[in-house]
Formats: structure tokens, C-alpha cells, sequence
């Protein structure tokens, strides 16, 4: 029998603390929230049933620190903690050492955070368990010359990565074997500085992949299920930005396949609780294995929307220790979701974070458009954390409809007040390549034009009119007047509002 | 009567006139004609070039925030005393936007050619090198290594060499 969990710390903030919170307040679970200096009143502190200050300094100090958490957890008699995605959700010491305090780590044991944490060990198991990986070399020998033997026998083009590495830093493709050396060289000085190890391994660089990963649910009981696949090839420096599920490079028998080798992956090291296992998909149909995620995806919404499941439900049920009551044929793919990560940043100057106050965050509630976001009217975004501020989530019958419903959910939700990617992003959604499912994860380099952000006479036009409008409803106030424009009691007709391409 | 108003930090000069629900806007020497205004909280219905069409905005001490189709602007009243002590007769640099200073470069004092590097700054994954925009000579660094700065803040003053010494 399951143990009981009656109260979840989420060791987290930003939108997925408020989405983990949701399904705790669905389940009648009581939760706590931490925060740092400044997050006083941020939406998941006001969201939790009890919230810790975690003070001043670094993320070391702060969401990192894996002994105030502890504290925090131990002070609240939590009974179990929910790390939700980064910080701390794939750290194995963290999840040892709360185990160790007999508090359940929502997510699975720390040997598979381990094994599947390491590029090398993981491809091992996967080369053991017979799931296809990319060809490459990640031997110990690190000689220049021998490396190169390698990447010869692989075949350019081929891509040098750090083992350590994450987020494109200490990685290169190298097109020809003179620029070997050289590019090798470069590699090496980023990944040392980034990393402190310049270790490196050698593979085939796939020149039309596309980013395809399933979603995966284990429990305690010998049940492996997988909630199909989100494809996440617009990725611009090596971050997804758009997602959706079903992916349209996928006939059924090779969805079958790449679900089946998923759940392969799962029963073979039997994982505990949810997951995400990578590949990389040739246009030959052949697929190979990148990563598995020990954690909760940012994505997970489009496969929620698609499946009808709640993720962060089934993972605190294998947390308890409760049987999943699903058999994979009950879970089936309905319509088709797309998500888009809004991001404070400006596209037109190579995607630099940027900051403010968003005054407005939009308020329009439609069927099929969810959400997530941390988010709220007069938050400031700063620098000290991930400029991501929301996750915007669309469901439809099809994905042409889906494409067009998130244009206007886009428009929607202006974040007034902060420059953000959702010009881009509508603009990439617009773009042919991206309406044919033409969608390699080179689609940002080659659609670079799409960054670039041009003013028409036109547009500038109407922002003059919004501001004509305010600058004299200011007046108006003060003068005691009426504005002969203002008719907020005229009762507006939303079907006849249409969203028109400027 | 004509506006002088900054969009997106650009300078614009623009009027307005309102008959009924209909406005005209004269930006910059072109007229624009928007019928069937009506405001409703944050959002603006009009009917522009034959199409019906929306936006929102929000107007914050003085300056009003708007989206328009996906586009963000921020427009804002230029204050006439304000804006000629602010553009100021010395030359200098200014961050791009909020990040990390990597390295400062060079000391007060120094003399620095056109295209030197003075600050290096990393913002996400980026480095971004702050170069002088001109020959002169550093006379302030309003920066620390390992500081985190806002966008648009002025980190360095560079004044005319002084060749009678």
C-alpha cells in the first residue's frame, strides 16, 4: 500500500512551482513554496498554503541550497518534495539526502539520475540494451590524432561535444577534416572553462534532424507507460522554443516504434516515475538516442492537452507508491497541441535577455489556450533568473487549426511593458517551412530573417492612436471632462474580431 | 498642435483630432485615419484601411505600453529640458542590455583610439564587447568586474584629449 502525502514542498519558483501547486490543490495537498529576496509577493508564494524566505545571494544560496531546503522541509513536516525542472530536480546528492530524511523525492531514484545524467554511461547502457545511438567515439583517449582517426572513421560531418556539456557551450561541427584541429581546439577551451574538463566525444552530425521525445510514466509496479511523442525542433542556441505534439514526421508504425523503444528504455533500468527520452530523427526514418530526462519537461503541457492526462497527478501517485491504473492502449493522442515559450527577449539583437516591468499580462480566457506562467500584472522580470515568463499552450481538432488559435492567443497576452520573442514567434508560426512541417532543428539559422524586426508607418500609427487615446483620457481626468471616445459600456463583438496579418 | 514624442526611443512628431469616433493621427508629416474607435479597458477597437482591428495597451506614468499584433511599443511624451541635458555633449558607452561585466578593460585616465575594447559584458551565453566610438581619454568607469547591470546604463565617460599637456 501507498504511503500518504499530505503536504509537497516544491523546490521551485516561476511558472512550474504554479503548476505543480494546481494539481497539489486539485488532490487536496498542502503545499509550501520557497523564494528568494524580492519574491516576497511573486504568484507562487501567494499561491502556496505556507511560503519560506530562502534570502539574499547566489542561486548556491538560495534555490540550490540543498541543506536549507532540507531545513525548510523538515521544519514544515512536508512529506514530500517536488523539484520540478532544473535547480535541483536531477541532482542525485539532493535527492539522496532528502530520501535519507525519510521525505519522498518526487522523481525517480538517484542511480537513474545518474546513469542517464552522464552522456557517455547512458549511451553505453542504451549500445547494451540495444537502442540505436548516434555513431561516435567517446573513448577515454583524448590524443588529438586518435580523435581524429575517429572522426574519420565516423565520417564528416562530424560534431565534437563536451562530456560534461549542456546548452550548446563546448560544442562545434566540423564540415571538413582540415578544420579538425582547430575546431577541436575551440571545444576544449570552452568546455574547460565552462565545465573544468575538456573531455570530449566525437559523433555523426545528422545534417536534417529532428528533435523527437516521448513522454514517459513509470510506477513501482512494473508498469511502463509512454504518453507518445512532442517534436521540439525549433530550438534557437539549443533551447526549444516551440513544441508540438503529434509530430507530423511520425507515420503510425514509426510512432509505434520510437514510443515502444521508449518504454524499452524504461523496463530495461526500471525507472521510477516520469520522464523524457531524446532522439534524433534522420529524414531516412531511422532514429537514434540522444538524452534521457530524468524530470518534468517544460513541454509536458502539449502531451497533457493531447492525452487528457495530468503528469504531475501520475507522478506524485508513483511517488506514494500507487499503482498507475492506465494499460497503454487507454492512453490515445486526441487533436493536436502546440506550445511556444514566451521569453523577455529581443530577437532583432541576437536574442539578449531583456528586462521591465510587464504591466499588462493579458486576461482573455479561451477553450483550448492554457497558460502557465509565474507571472502577474506589475511583476518585474530582472536578470537573476531564466528569462522564460510564460508557456503558452493551444489545442485544436488539427494543426493548421492549432497554428492559427496560438497566433491569436499570442496577440492575447501582450505582457505589456516587456519586450519579448512573441512577434518572432508569431512569425515563425506564419513562415511556409513551419505551416508544411517542414521543421529541422536548423530552422532558426536558416529563417534568420525572421529575427530581424521592421516598424511599418502603419503600425507605428496605431501605437500612436493608443497613446493619443491615454495621453488625453489623462487629461480628461484631470480637467473633469469625458472623453468623446470612451465607451467602455459599448459591449464588444469577439466574433468578428479577426486577426490580420501586418 | 504638434507632439514631440519618442516610439520604441525613436523621435516623432505627431497630432491628433477626434470627431465623433473617428481619429485622425498626423505622424510625421502622414495622416492616418482610424474610424469606429471604442475603448474598452486595456484593449482599442477601430477600423483602419477597411479592417476591423485591435490592440492593447496601457498607460504608465507617462508612458503608454502598447502591443500591435505581437509588436511592443513603448511610447512616451519628450519632456523639452529633460531631453537636452540628458543627450549631453560627452561621449561614452552604454550597456545593450542587462548582463554581467566580464572584464573591464582599461583605467581612468587612459587614452583609448577609436575601436578599443573598454567593458566586456555576457549576456545568456554571449560575450559583447563594448568598444570606444571614438579617440579620447576614459574619464569615468561606472562598472565592476562581476557586477550585474541593467540595459541602458551608462557605464563610461570619454572626453576630447587634451593635447595642449
Amino acid at each position: 500500500m501507498g504511503q500518504v502525502i499530505k503536504k509537497i514542498l516544491i523546490a521551485n519558483r516561476g511558472e512550474i512551482a504554479c503548476r505543480v501547486m494546481n494539481t497539489c490543490q486539485e488532490m487536496g495537498i498542502k503545499t509550501v513554496a520557497i523564494y528568494s529576496k524580492g519574491e516576497e509577493n511573486a504568484l507562487h508564494v501567494q499561491m502556496a498554503d505556507e511560503a519560506y524566505d530562502l534570502g539574499e545571494g547566489t542561486l548556491a544560496e538560495t534555490y540550490l541550497n540543498k541543506v536549507k531546503i532540507l531545513e525548510i522541509a523538515k521544519m514544515t513536516k512536508t512529506s514530500a518534495i517536488h523539484p520540478g525542472y532544473g535547480f535541483l530536480s536531477e541532482n542525485t546528492e539532493f535527492c539522496e539526502l532528502i530520501e535519507k530524511n525519510n521525505i519522498i523525492f518526487i522523481g525517480p531514484k538517484s542511480e537513474h539520475i545518474q546513469l542517464m545524467g552522464d552522456k557517455i554511461t547512458s549511451k553505453n547502457k542504451m549500445m547494451e540494451i540495444g537502442v540505436p545511438v548516434i555513431p561516435g567515439y567517446q573513448g577515454s583517449d583524448q590524443n588529438a590524432e586518435t580523435l581524429k582517426k575517429h572522426a574519420n572513421i565516423i565520417g564528416f560531418p562530424v560534431l565534437i561535444k563536451a562530456t560534461a556539456g549542456g546548452g550548446g557551450k563546448g560544442m562545434r561541427i566540423v564540415f571538413k577534416e582540415e578544420r579538425f584541429f582547430q575546431e577541436l581546439e575551440a571545444a576544449k577551451r570552452e568546455a574547460l572553462s565552462s565545465f573544468g574538463n575538456d573531455h570530449v566525444l566525437i559523433e555523426k552530425y545528422i545534417t536534417k534532424p529532428r528533435h523527437i521525445e516521448v513522454q514517459v510514466m513509470s510506477d513501482t509496479h512494473g508498469n511502463h507507460l509512454h504518453f507518445y511523442e512532442r517534436e521540439c525542433s525549433i530550438q534557437r542556441r539549443y533551447q526549444k522554443i516551440v513544441e508540438e505534439t503529434p509530430s507530423v514526421a511520425l507515420s503510425a508504425e514509426l510512432r509505434k516504434k520510437i514510443c515502444e523503444t521508449a518504454t524499452v528504455i524504461t523496463k530495461e533500468i526500471n525507472y521510477r516515475g516520469a520522464g523524457t527520452v531524446e532522439f534524433i530523427l534522420d529524414t531516412d526514418g531511422k532514429f537514434y538516442f540522444l538524452e534521457m530526462n530524468t524530470r518534468l519537461q517544460v513541454e509536458h503541457p502539449i502531451t497533457e492537452l493531447v492525452t487528457g492526462a495530468d503528469l504531475v497527478y501520475y507522478q506524485i501517485l508513483v511517488a506514494k507508491g500507487d499503482k498507475i491504473n492506465l494499460r497503454q492502449k487507454d492512453i490515445t493522442q486526441r487533436g493536436h497541441a502546440i506550445e511556444v515559450r514566451l521569453y523577455a527577449e529581443d530577437p532583432s539583437n541576437n536574442f539578449f535577455p531583456t528586462t521591465g516591468t510587464v504591466h499588462y499580462v493579458g486576461k482573455q480566457k479561451r477553450p483550448g489556450v492554457r497558460l502557465d506562467t509565474g507571472i502577474k500584472d506589475g511583476d518585474i522580470v530582472g536578470v537573476s533568473f531564466d528569462p522564460m515568463v510564460a508557456k503558452l499552450i493551444t489545442s485544436s481538432q488539427t494543426r493548421e487549426q492549432c497554428i492559427e488559435k496560438m497566433k491569436r492567443a499570442i496577440v492575447e497576452y501582450p505582457f505589456l511593458g516587456l519586450q519579448t520573442n512573441r512577434e518572432y514567434l508569431i512569425k515563425v508560426l506564419s513562415e511556409d517551412q513551419f505551416i508544411s512541417g517542414e521543421t529541422f532543428t536548423s530552422f532558426v539559422e536558416e529563417n534568420s530573417h525572421l529575427s530581424e524586426s521592421e516598424i511599418s508607418d502603419e503600425q507605428k500609427a496605431m501605437a500612436t492612436l493608443a497613446h493619443f487615446l491615454s495621453s488625453r483620457a489623462a487629461k480628461g481626468q484631470k480637467s473633469g471632462s469625458t472623453s468623446v471616445v470612451d465607451s467602455s459600456d459599448i459591449v464588444q463583438d469577439y466574433s468578428g474580431f479577426r486577426i490580420q496579418d501586418i | 498642435m504638434r507632439k514631440e514624442i519618442t516610439i520604441n526611443g525613436e523621435i516623432s512628431h505627431y497630432s491628433g483630432v477626434s470627431d465623433k469616433n473617428s481619429i485622425a493621427i498626423e505622424l510625421n508629416g502622414k495622416k492616418f485615419i482610424f474610424n469606429n474607435v471604442s475603448v474598452d479597458n486595456e484593449n482599442i477597437y477601430f477600423e483602419f484601411n477597411g479592417e476591423n482591428k485591435s490592440l492593447s495597451y496601457f498607460t504608465h506614468s507617462g508612458s503608454t505600453f502598447c502591443d500591435v499584433y505581437g509588436k511592443s511599443f513603448h511610447l512616451k511624451k519628450v519632456e523639452k529640458n529633460f531631453s537636452k541635458s540628458s543627450v549631453g555633449s560627452g561621449e561614452g558607452l552604454v550597456s545593450p542590455m542587462p548582463g554581467k561585466i566580464i572584464k573591464v578593460c582599461r583605467e581612468v585616465g587612459d587614452l583609448v583610439k577609436s575601436g578599443d575594447a573598454i567593458i566586456v559584458m555576457e549576456a545568456m551565453k554571449m560575450e559583447h564587447t563594448l568598444s570606444a566610438p571614438n579617440d579620447g581619454v576614459v574619464k569615468s568607469i561606472n562598472a565592476k568586474e562581476g557586477e550585474l547591470v541593467e540595459g541602458g546604463l551608462h557605464l563610461v565617460d570619454l572626453g576630447e584629449v587634451d593635447d595642449s599637456k
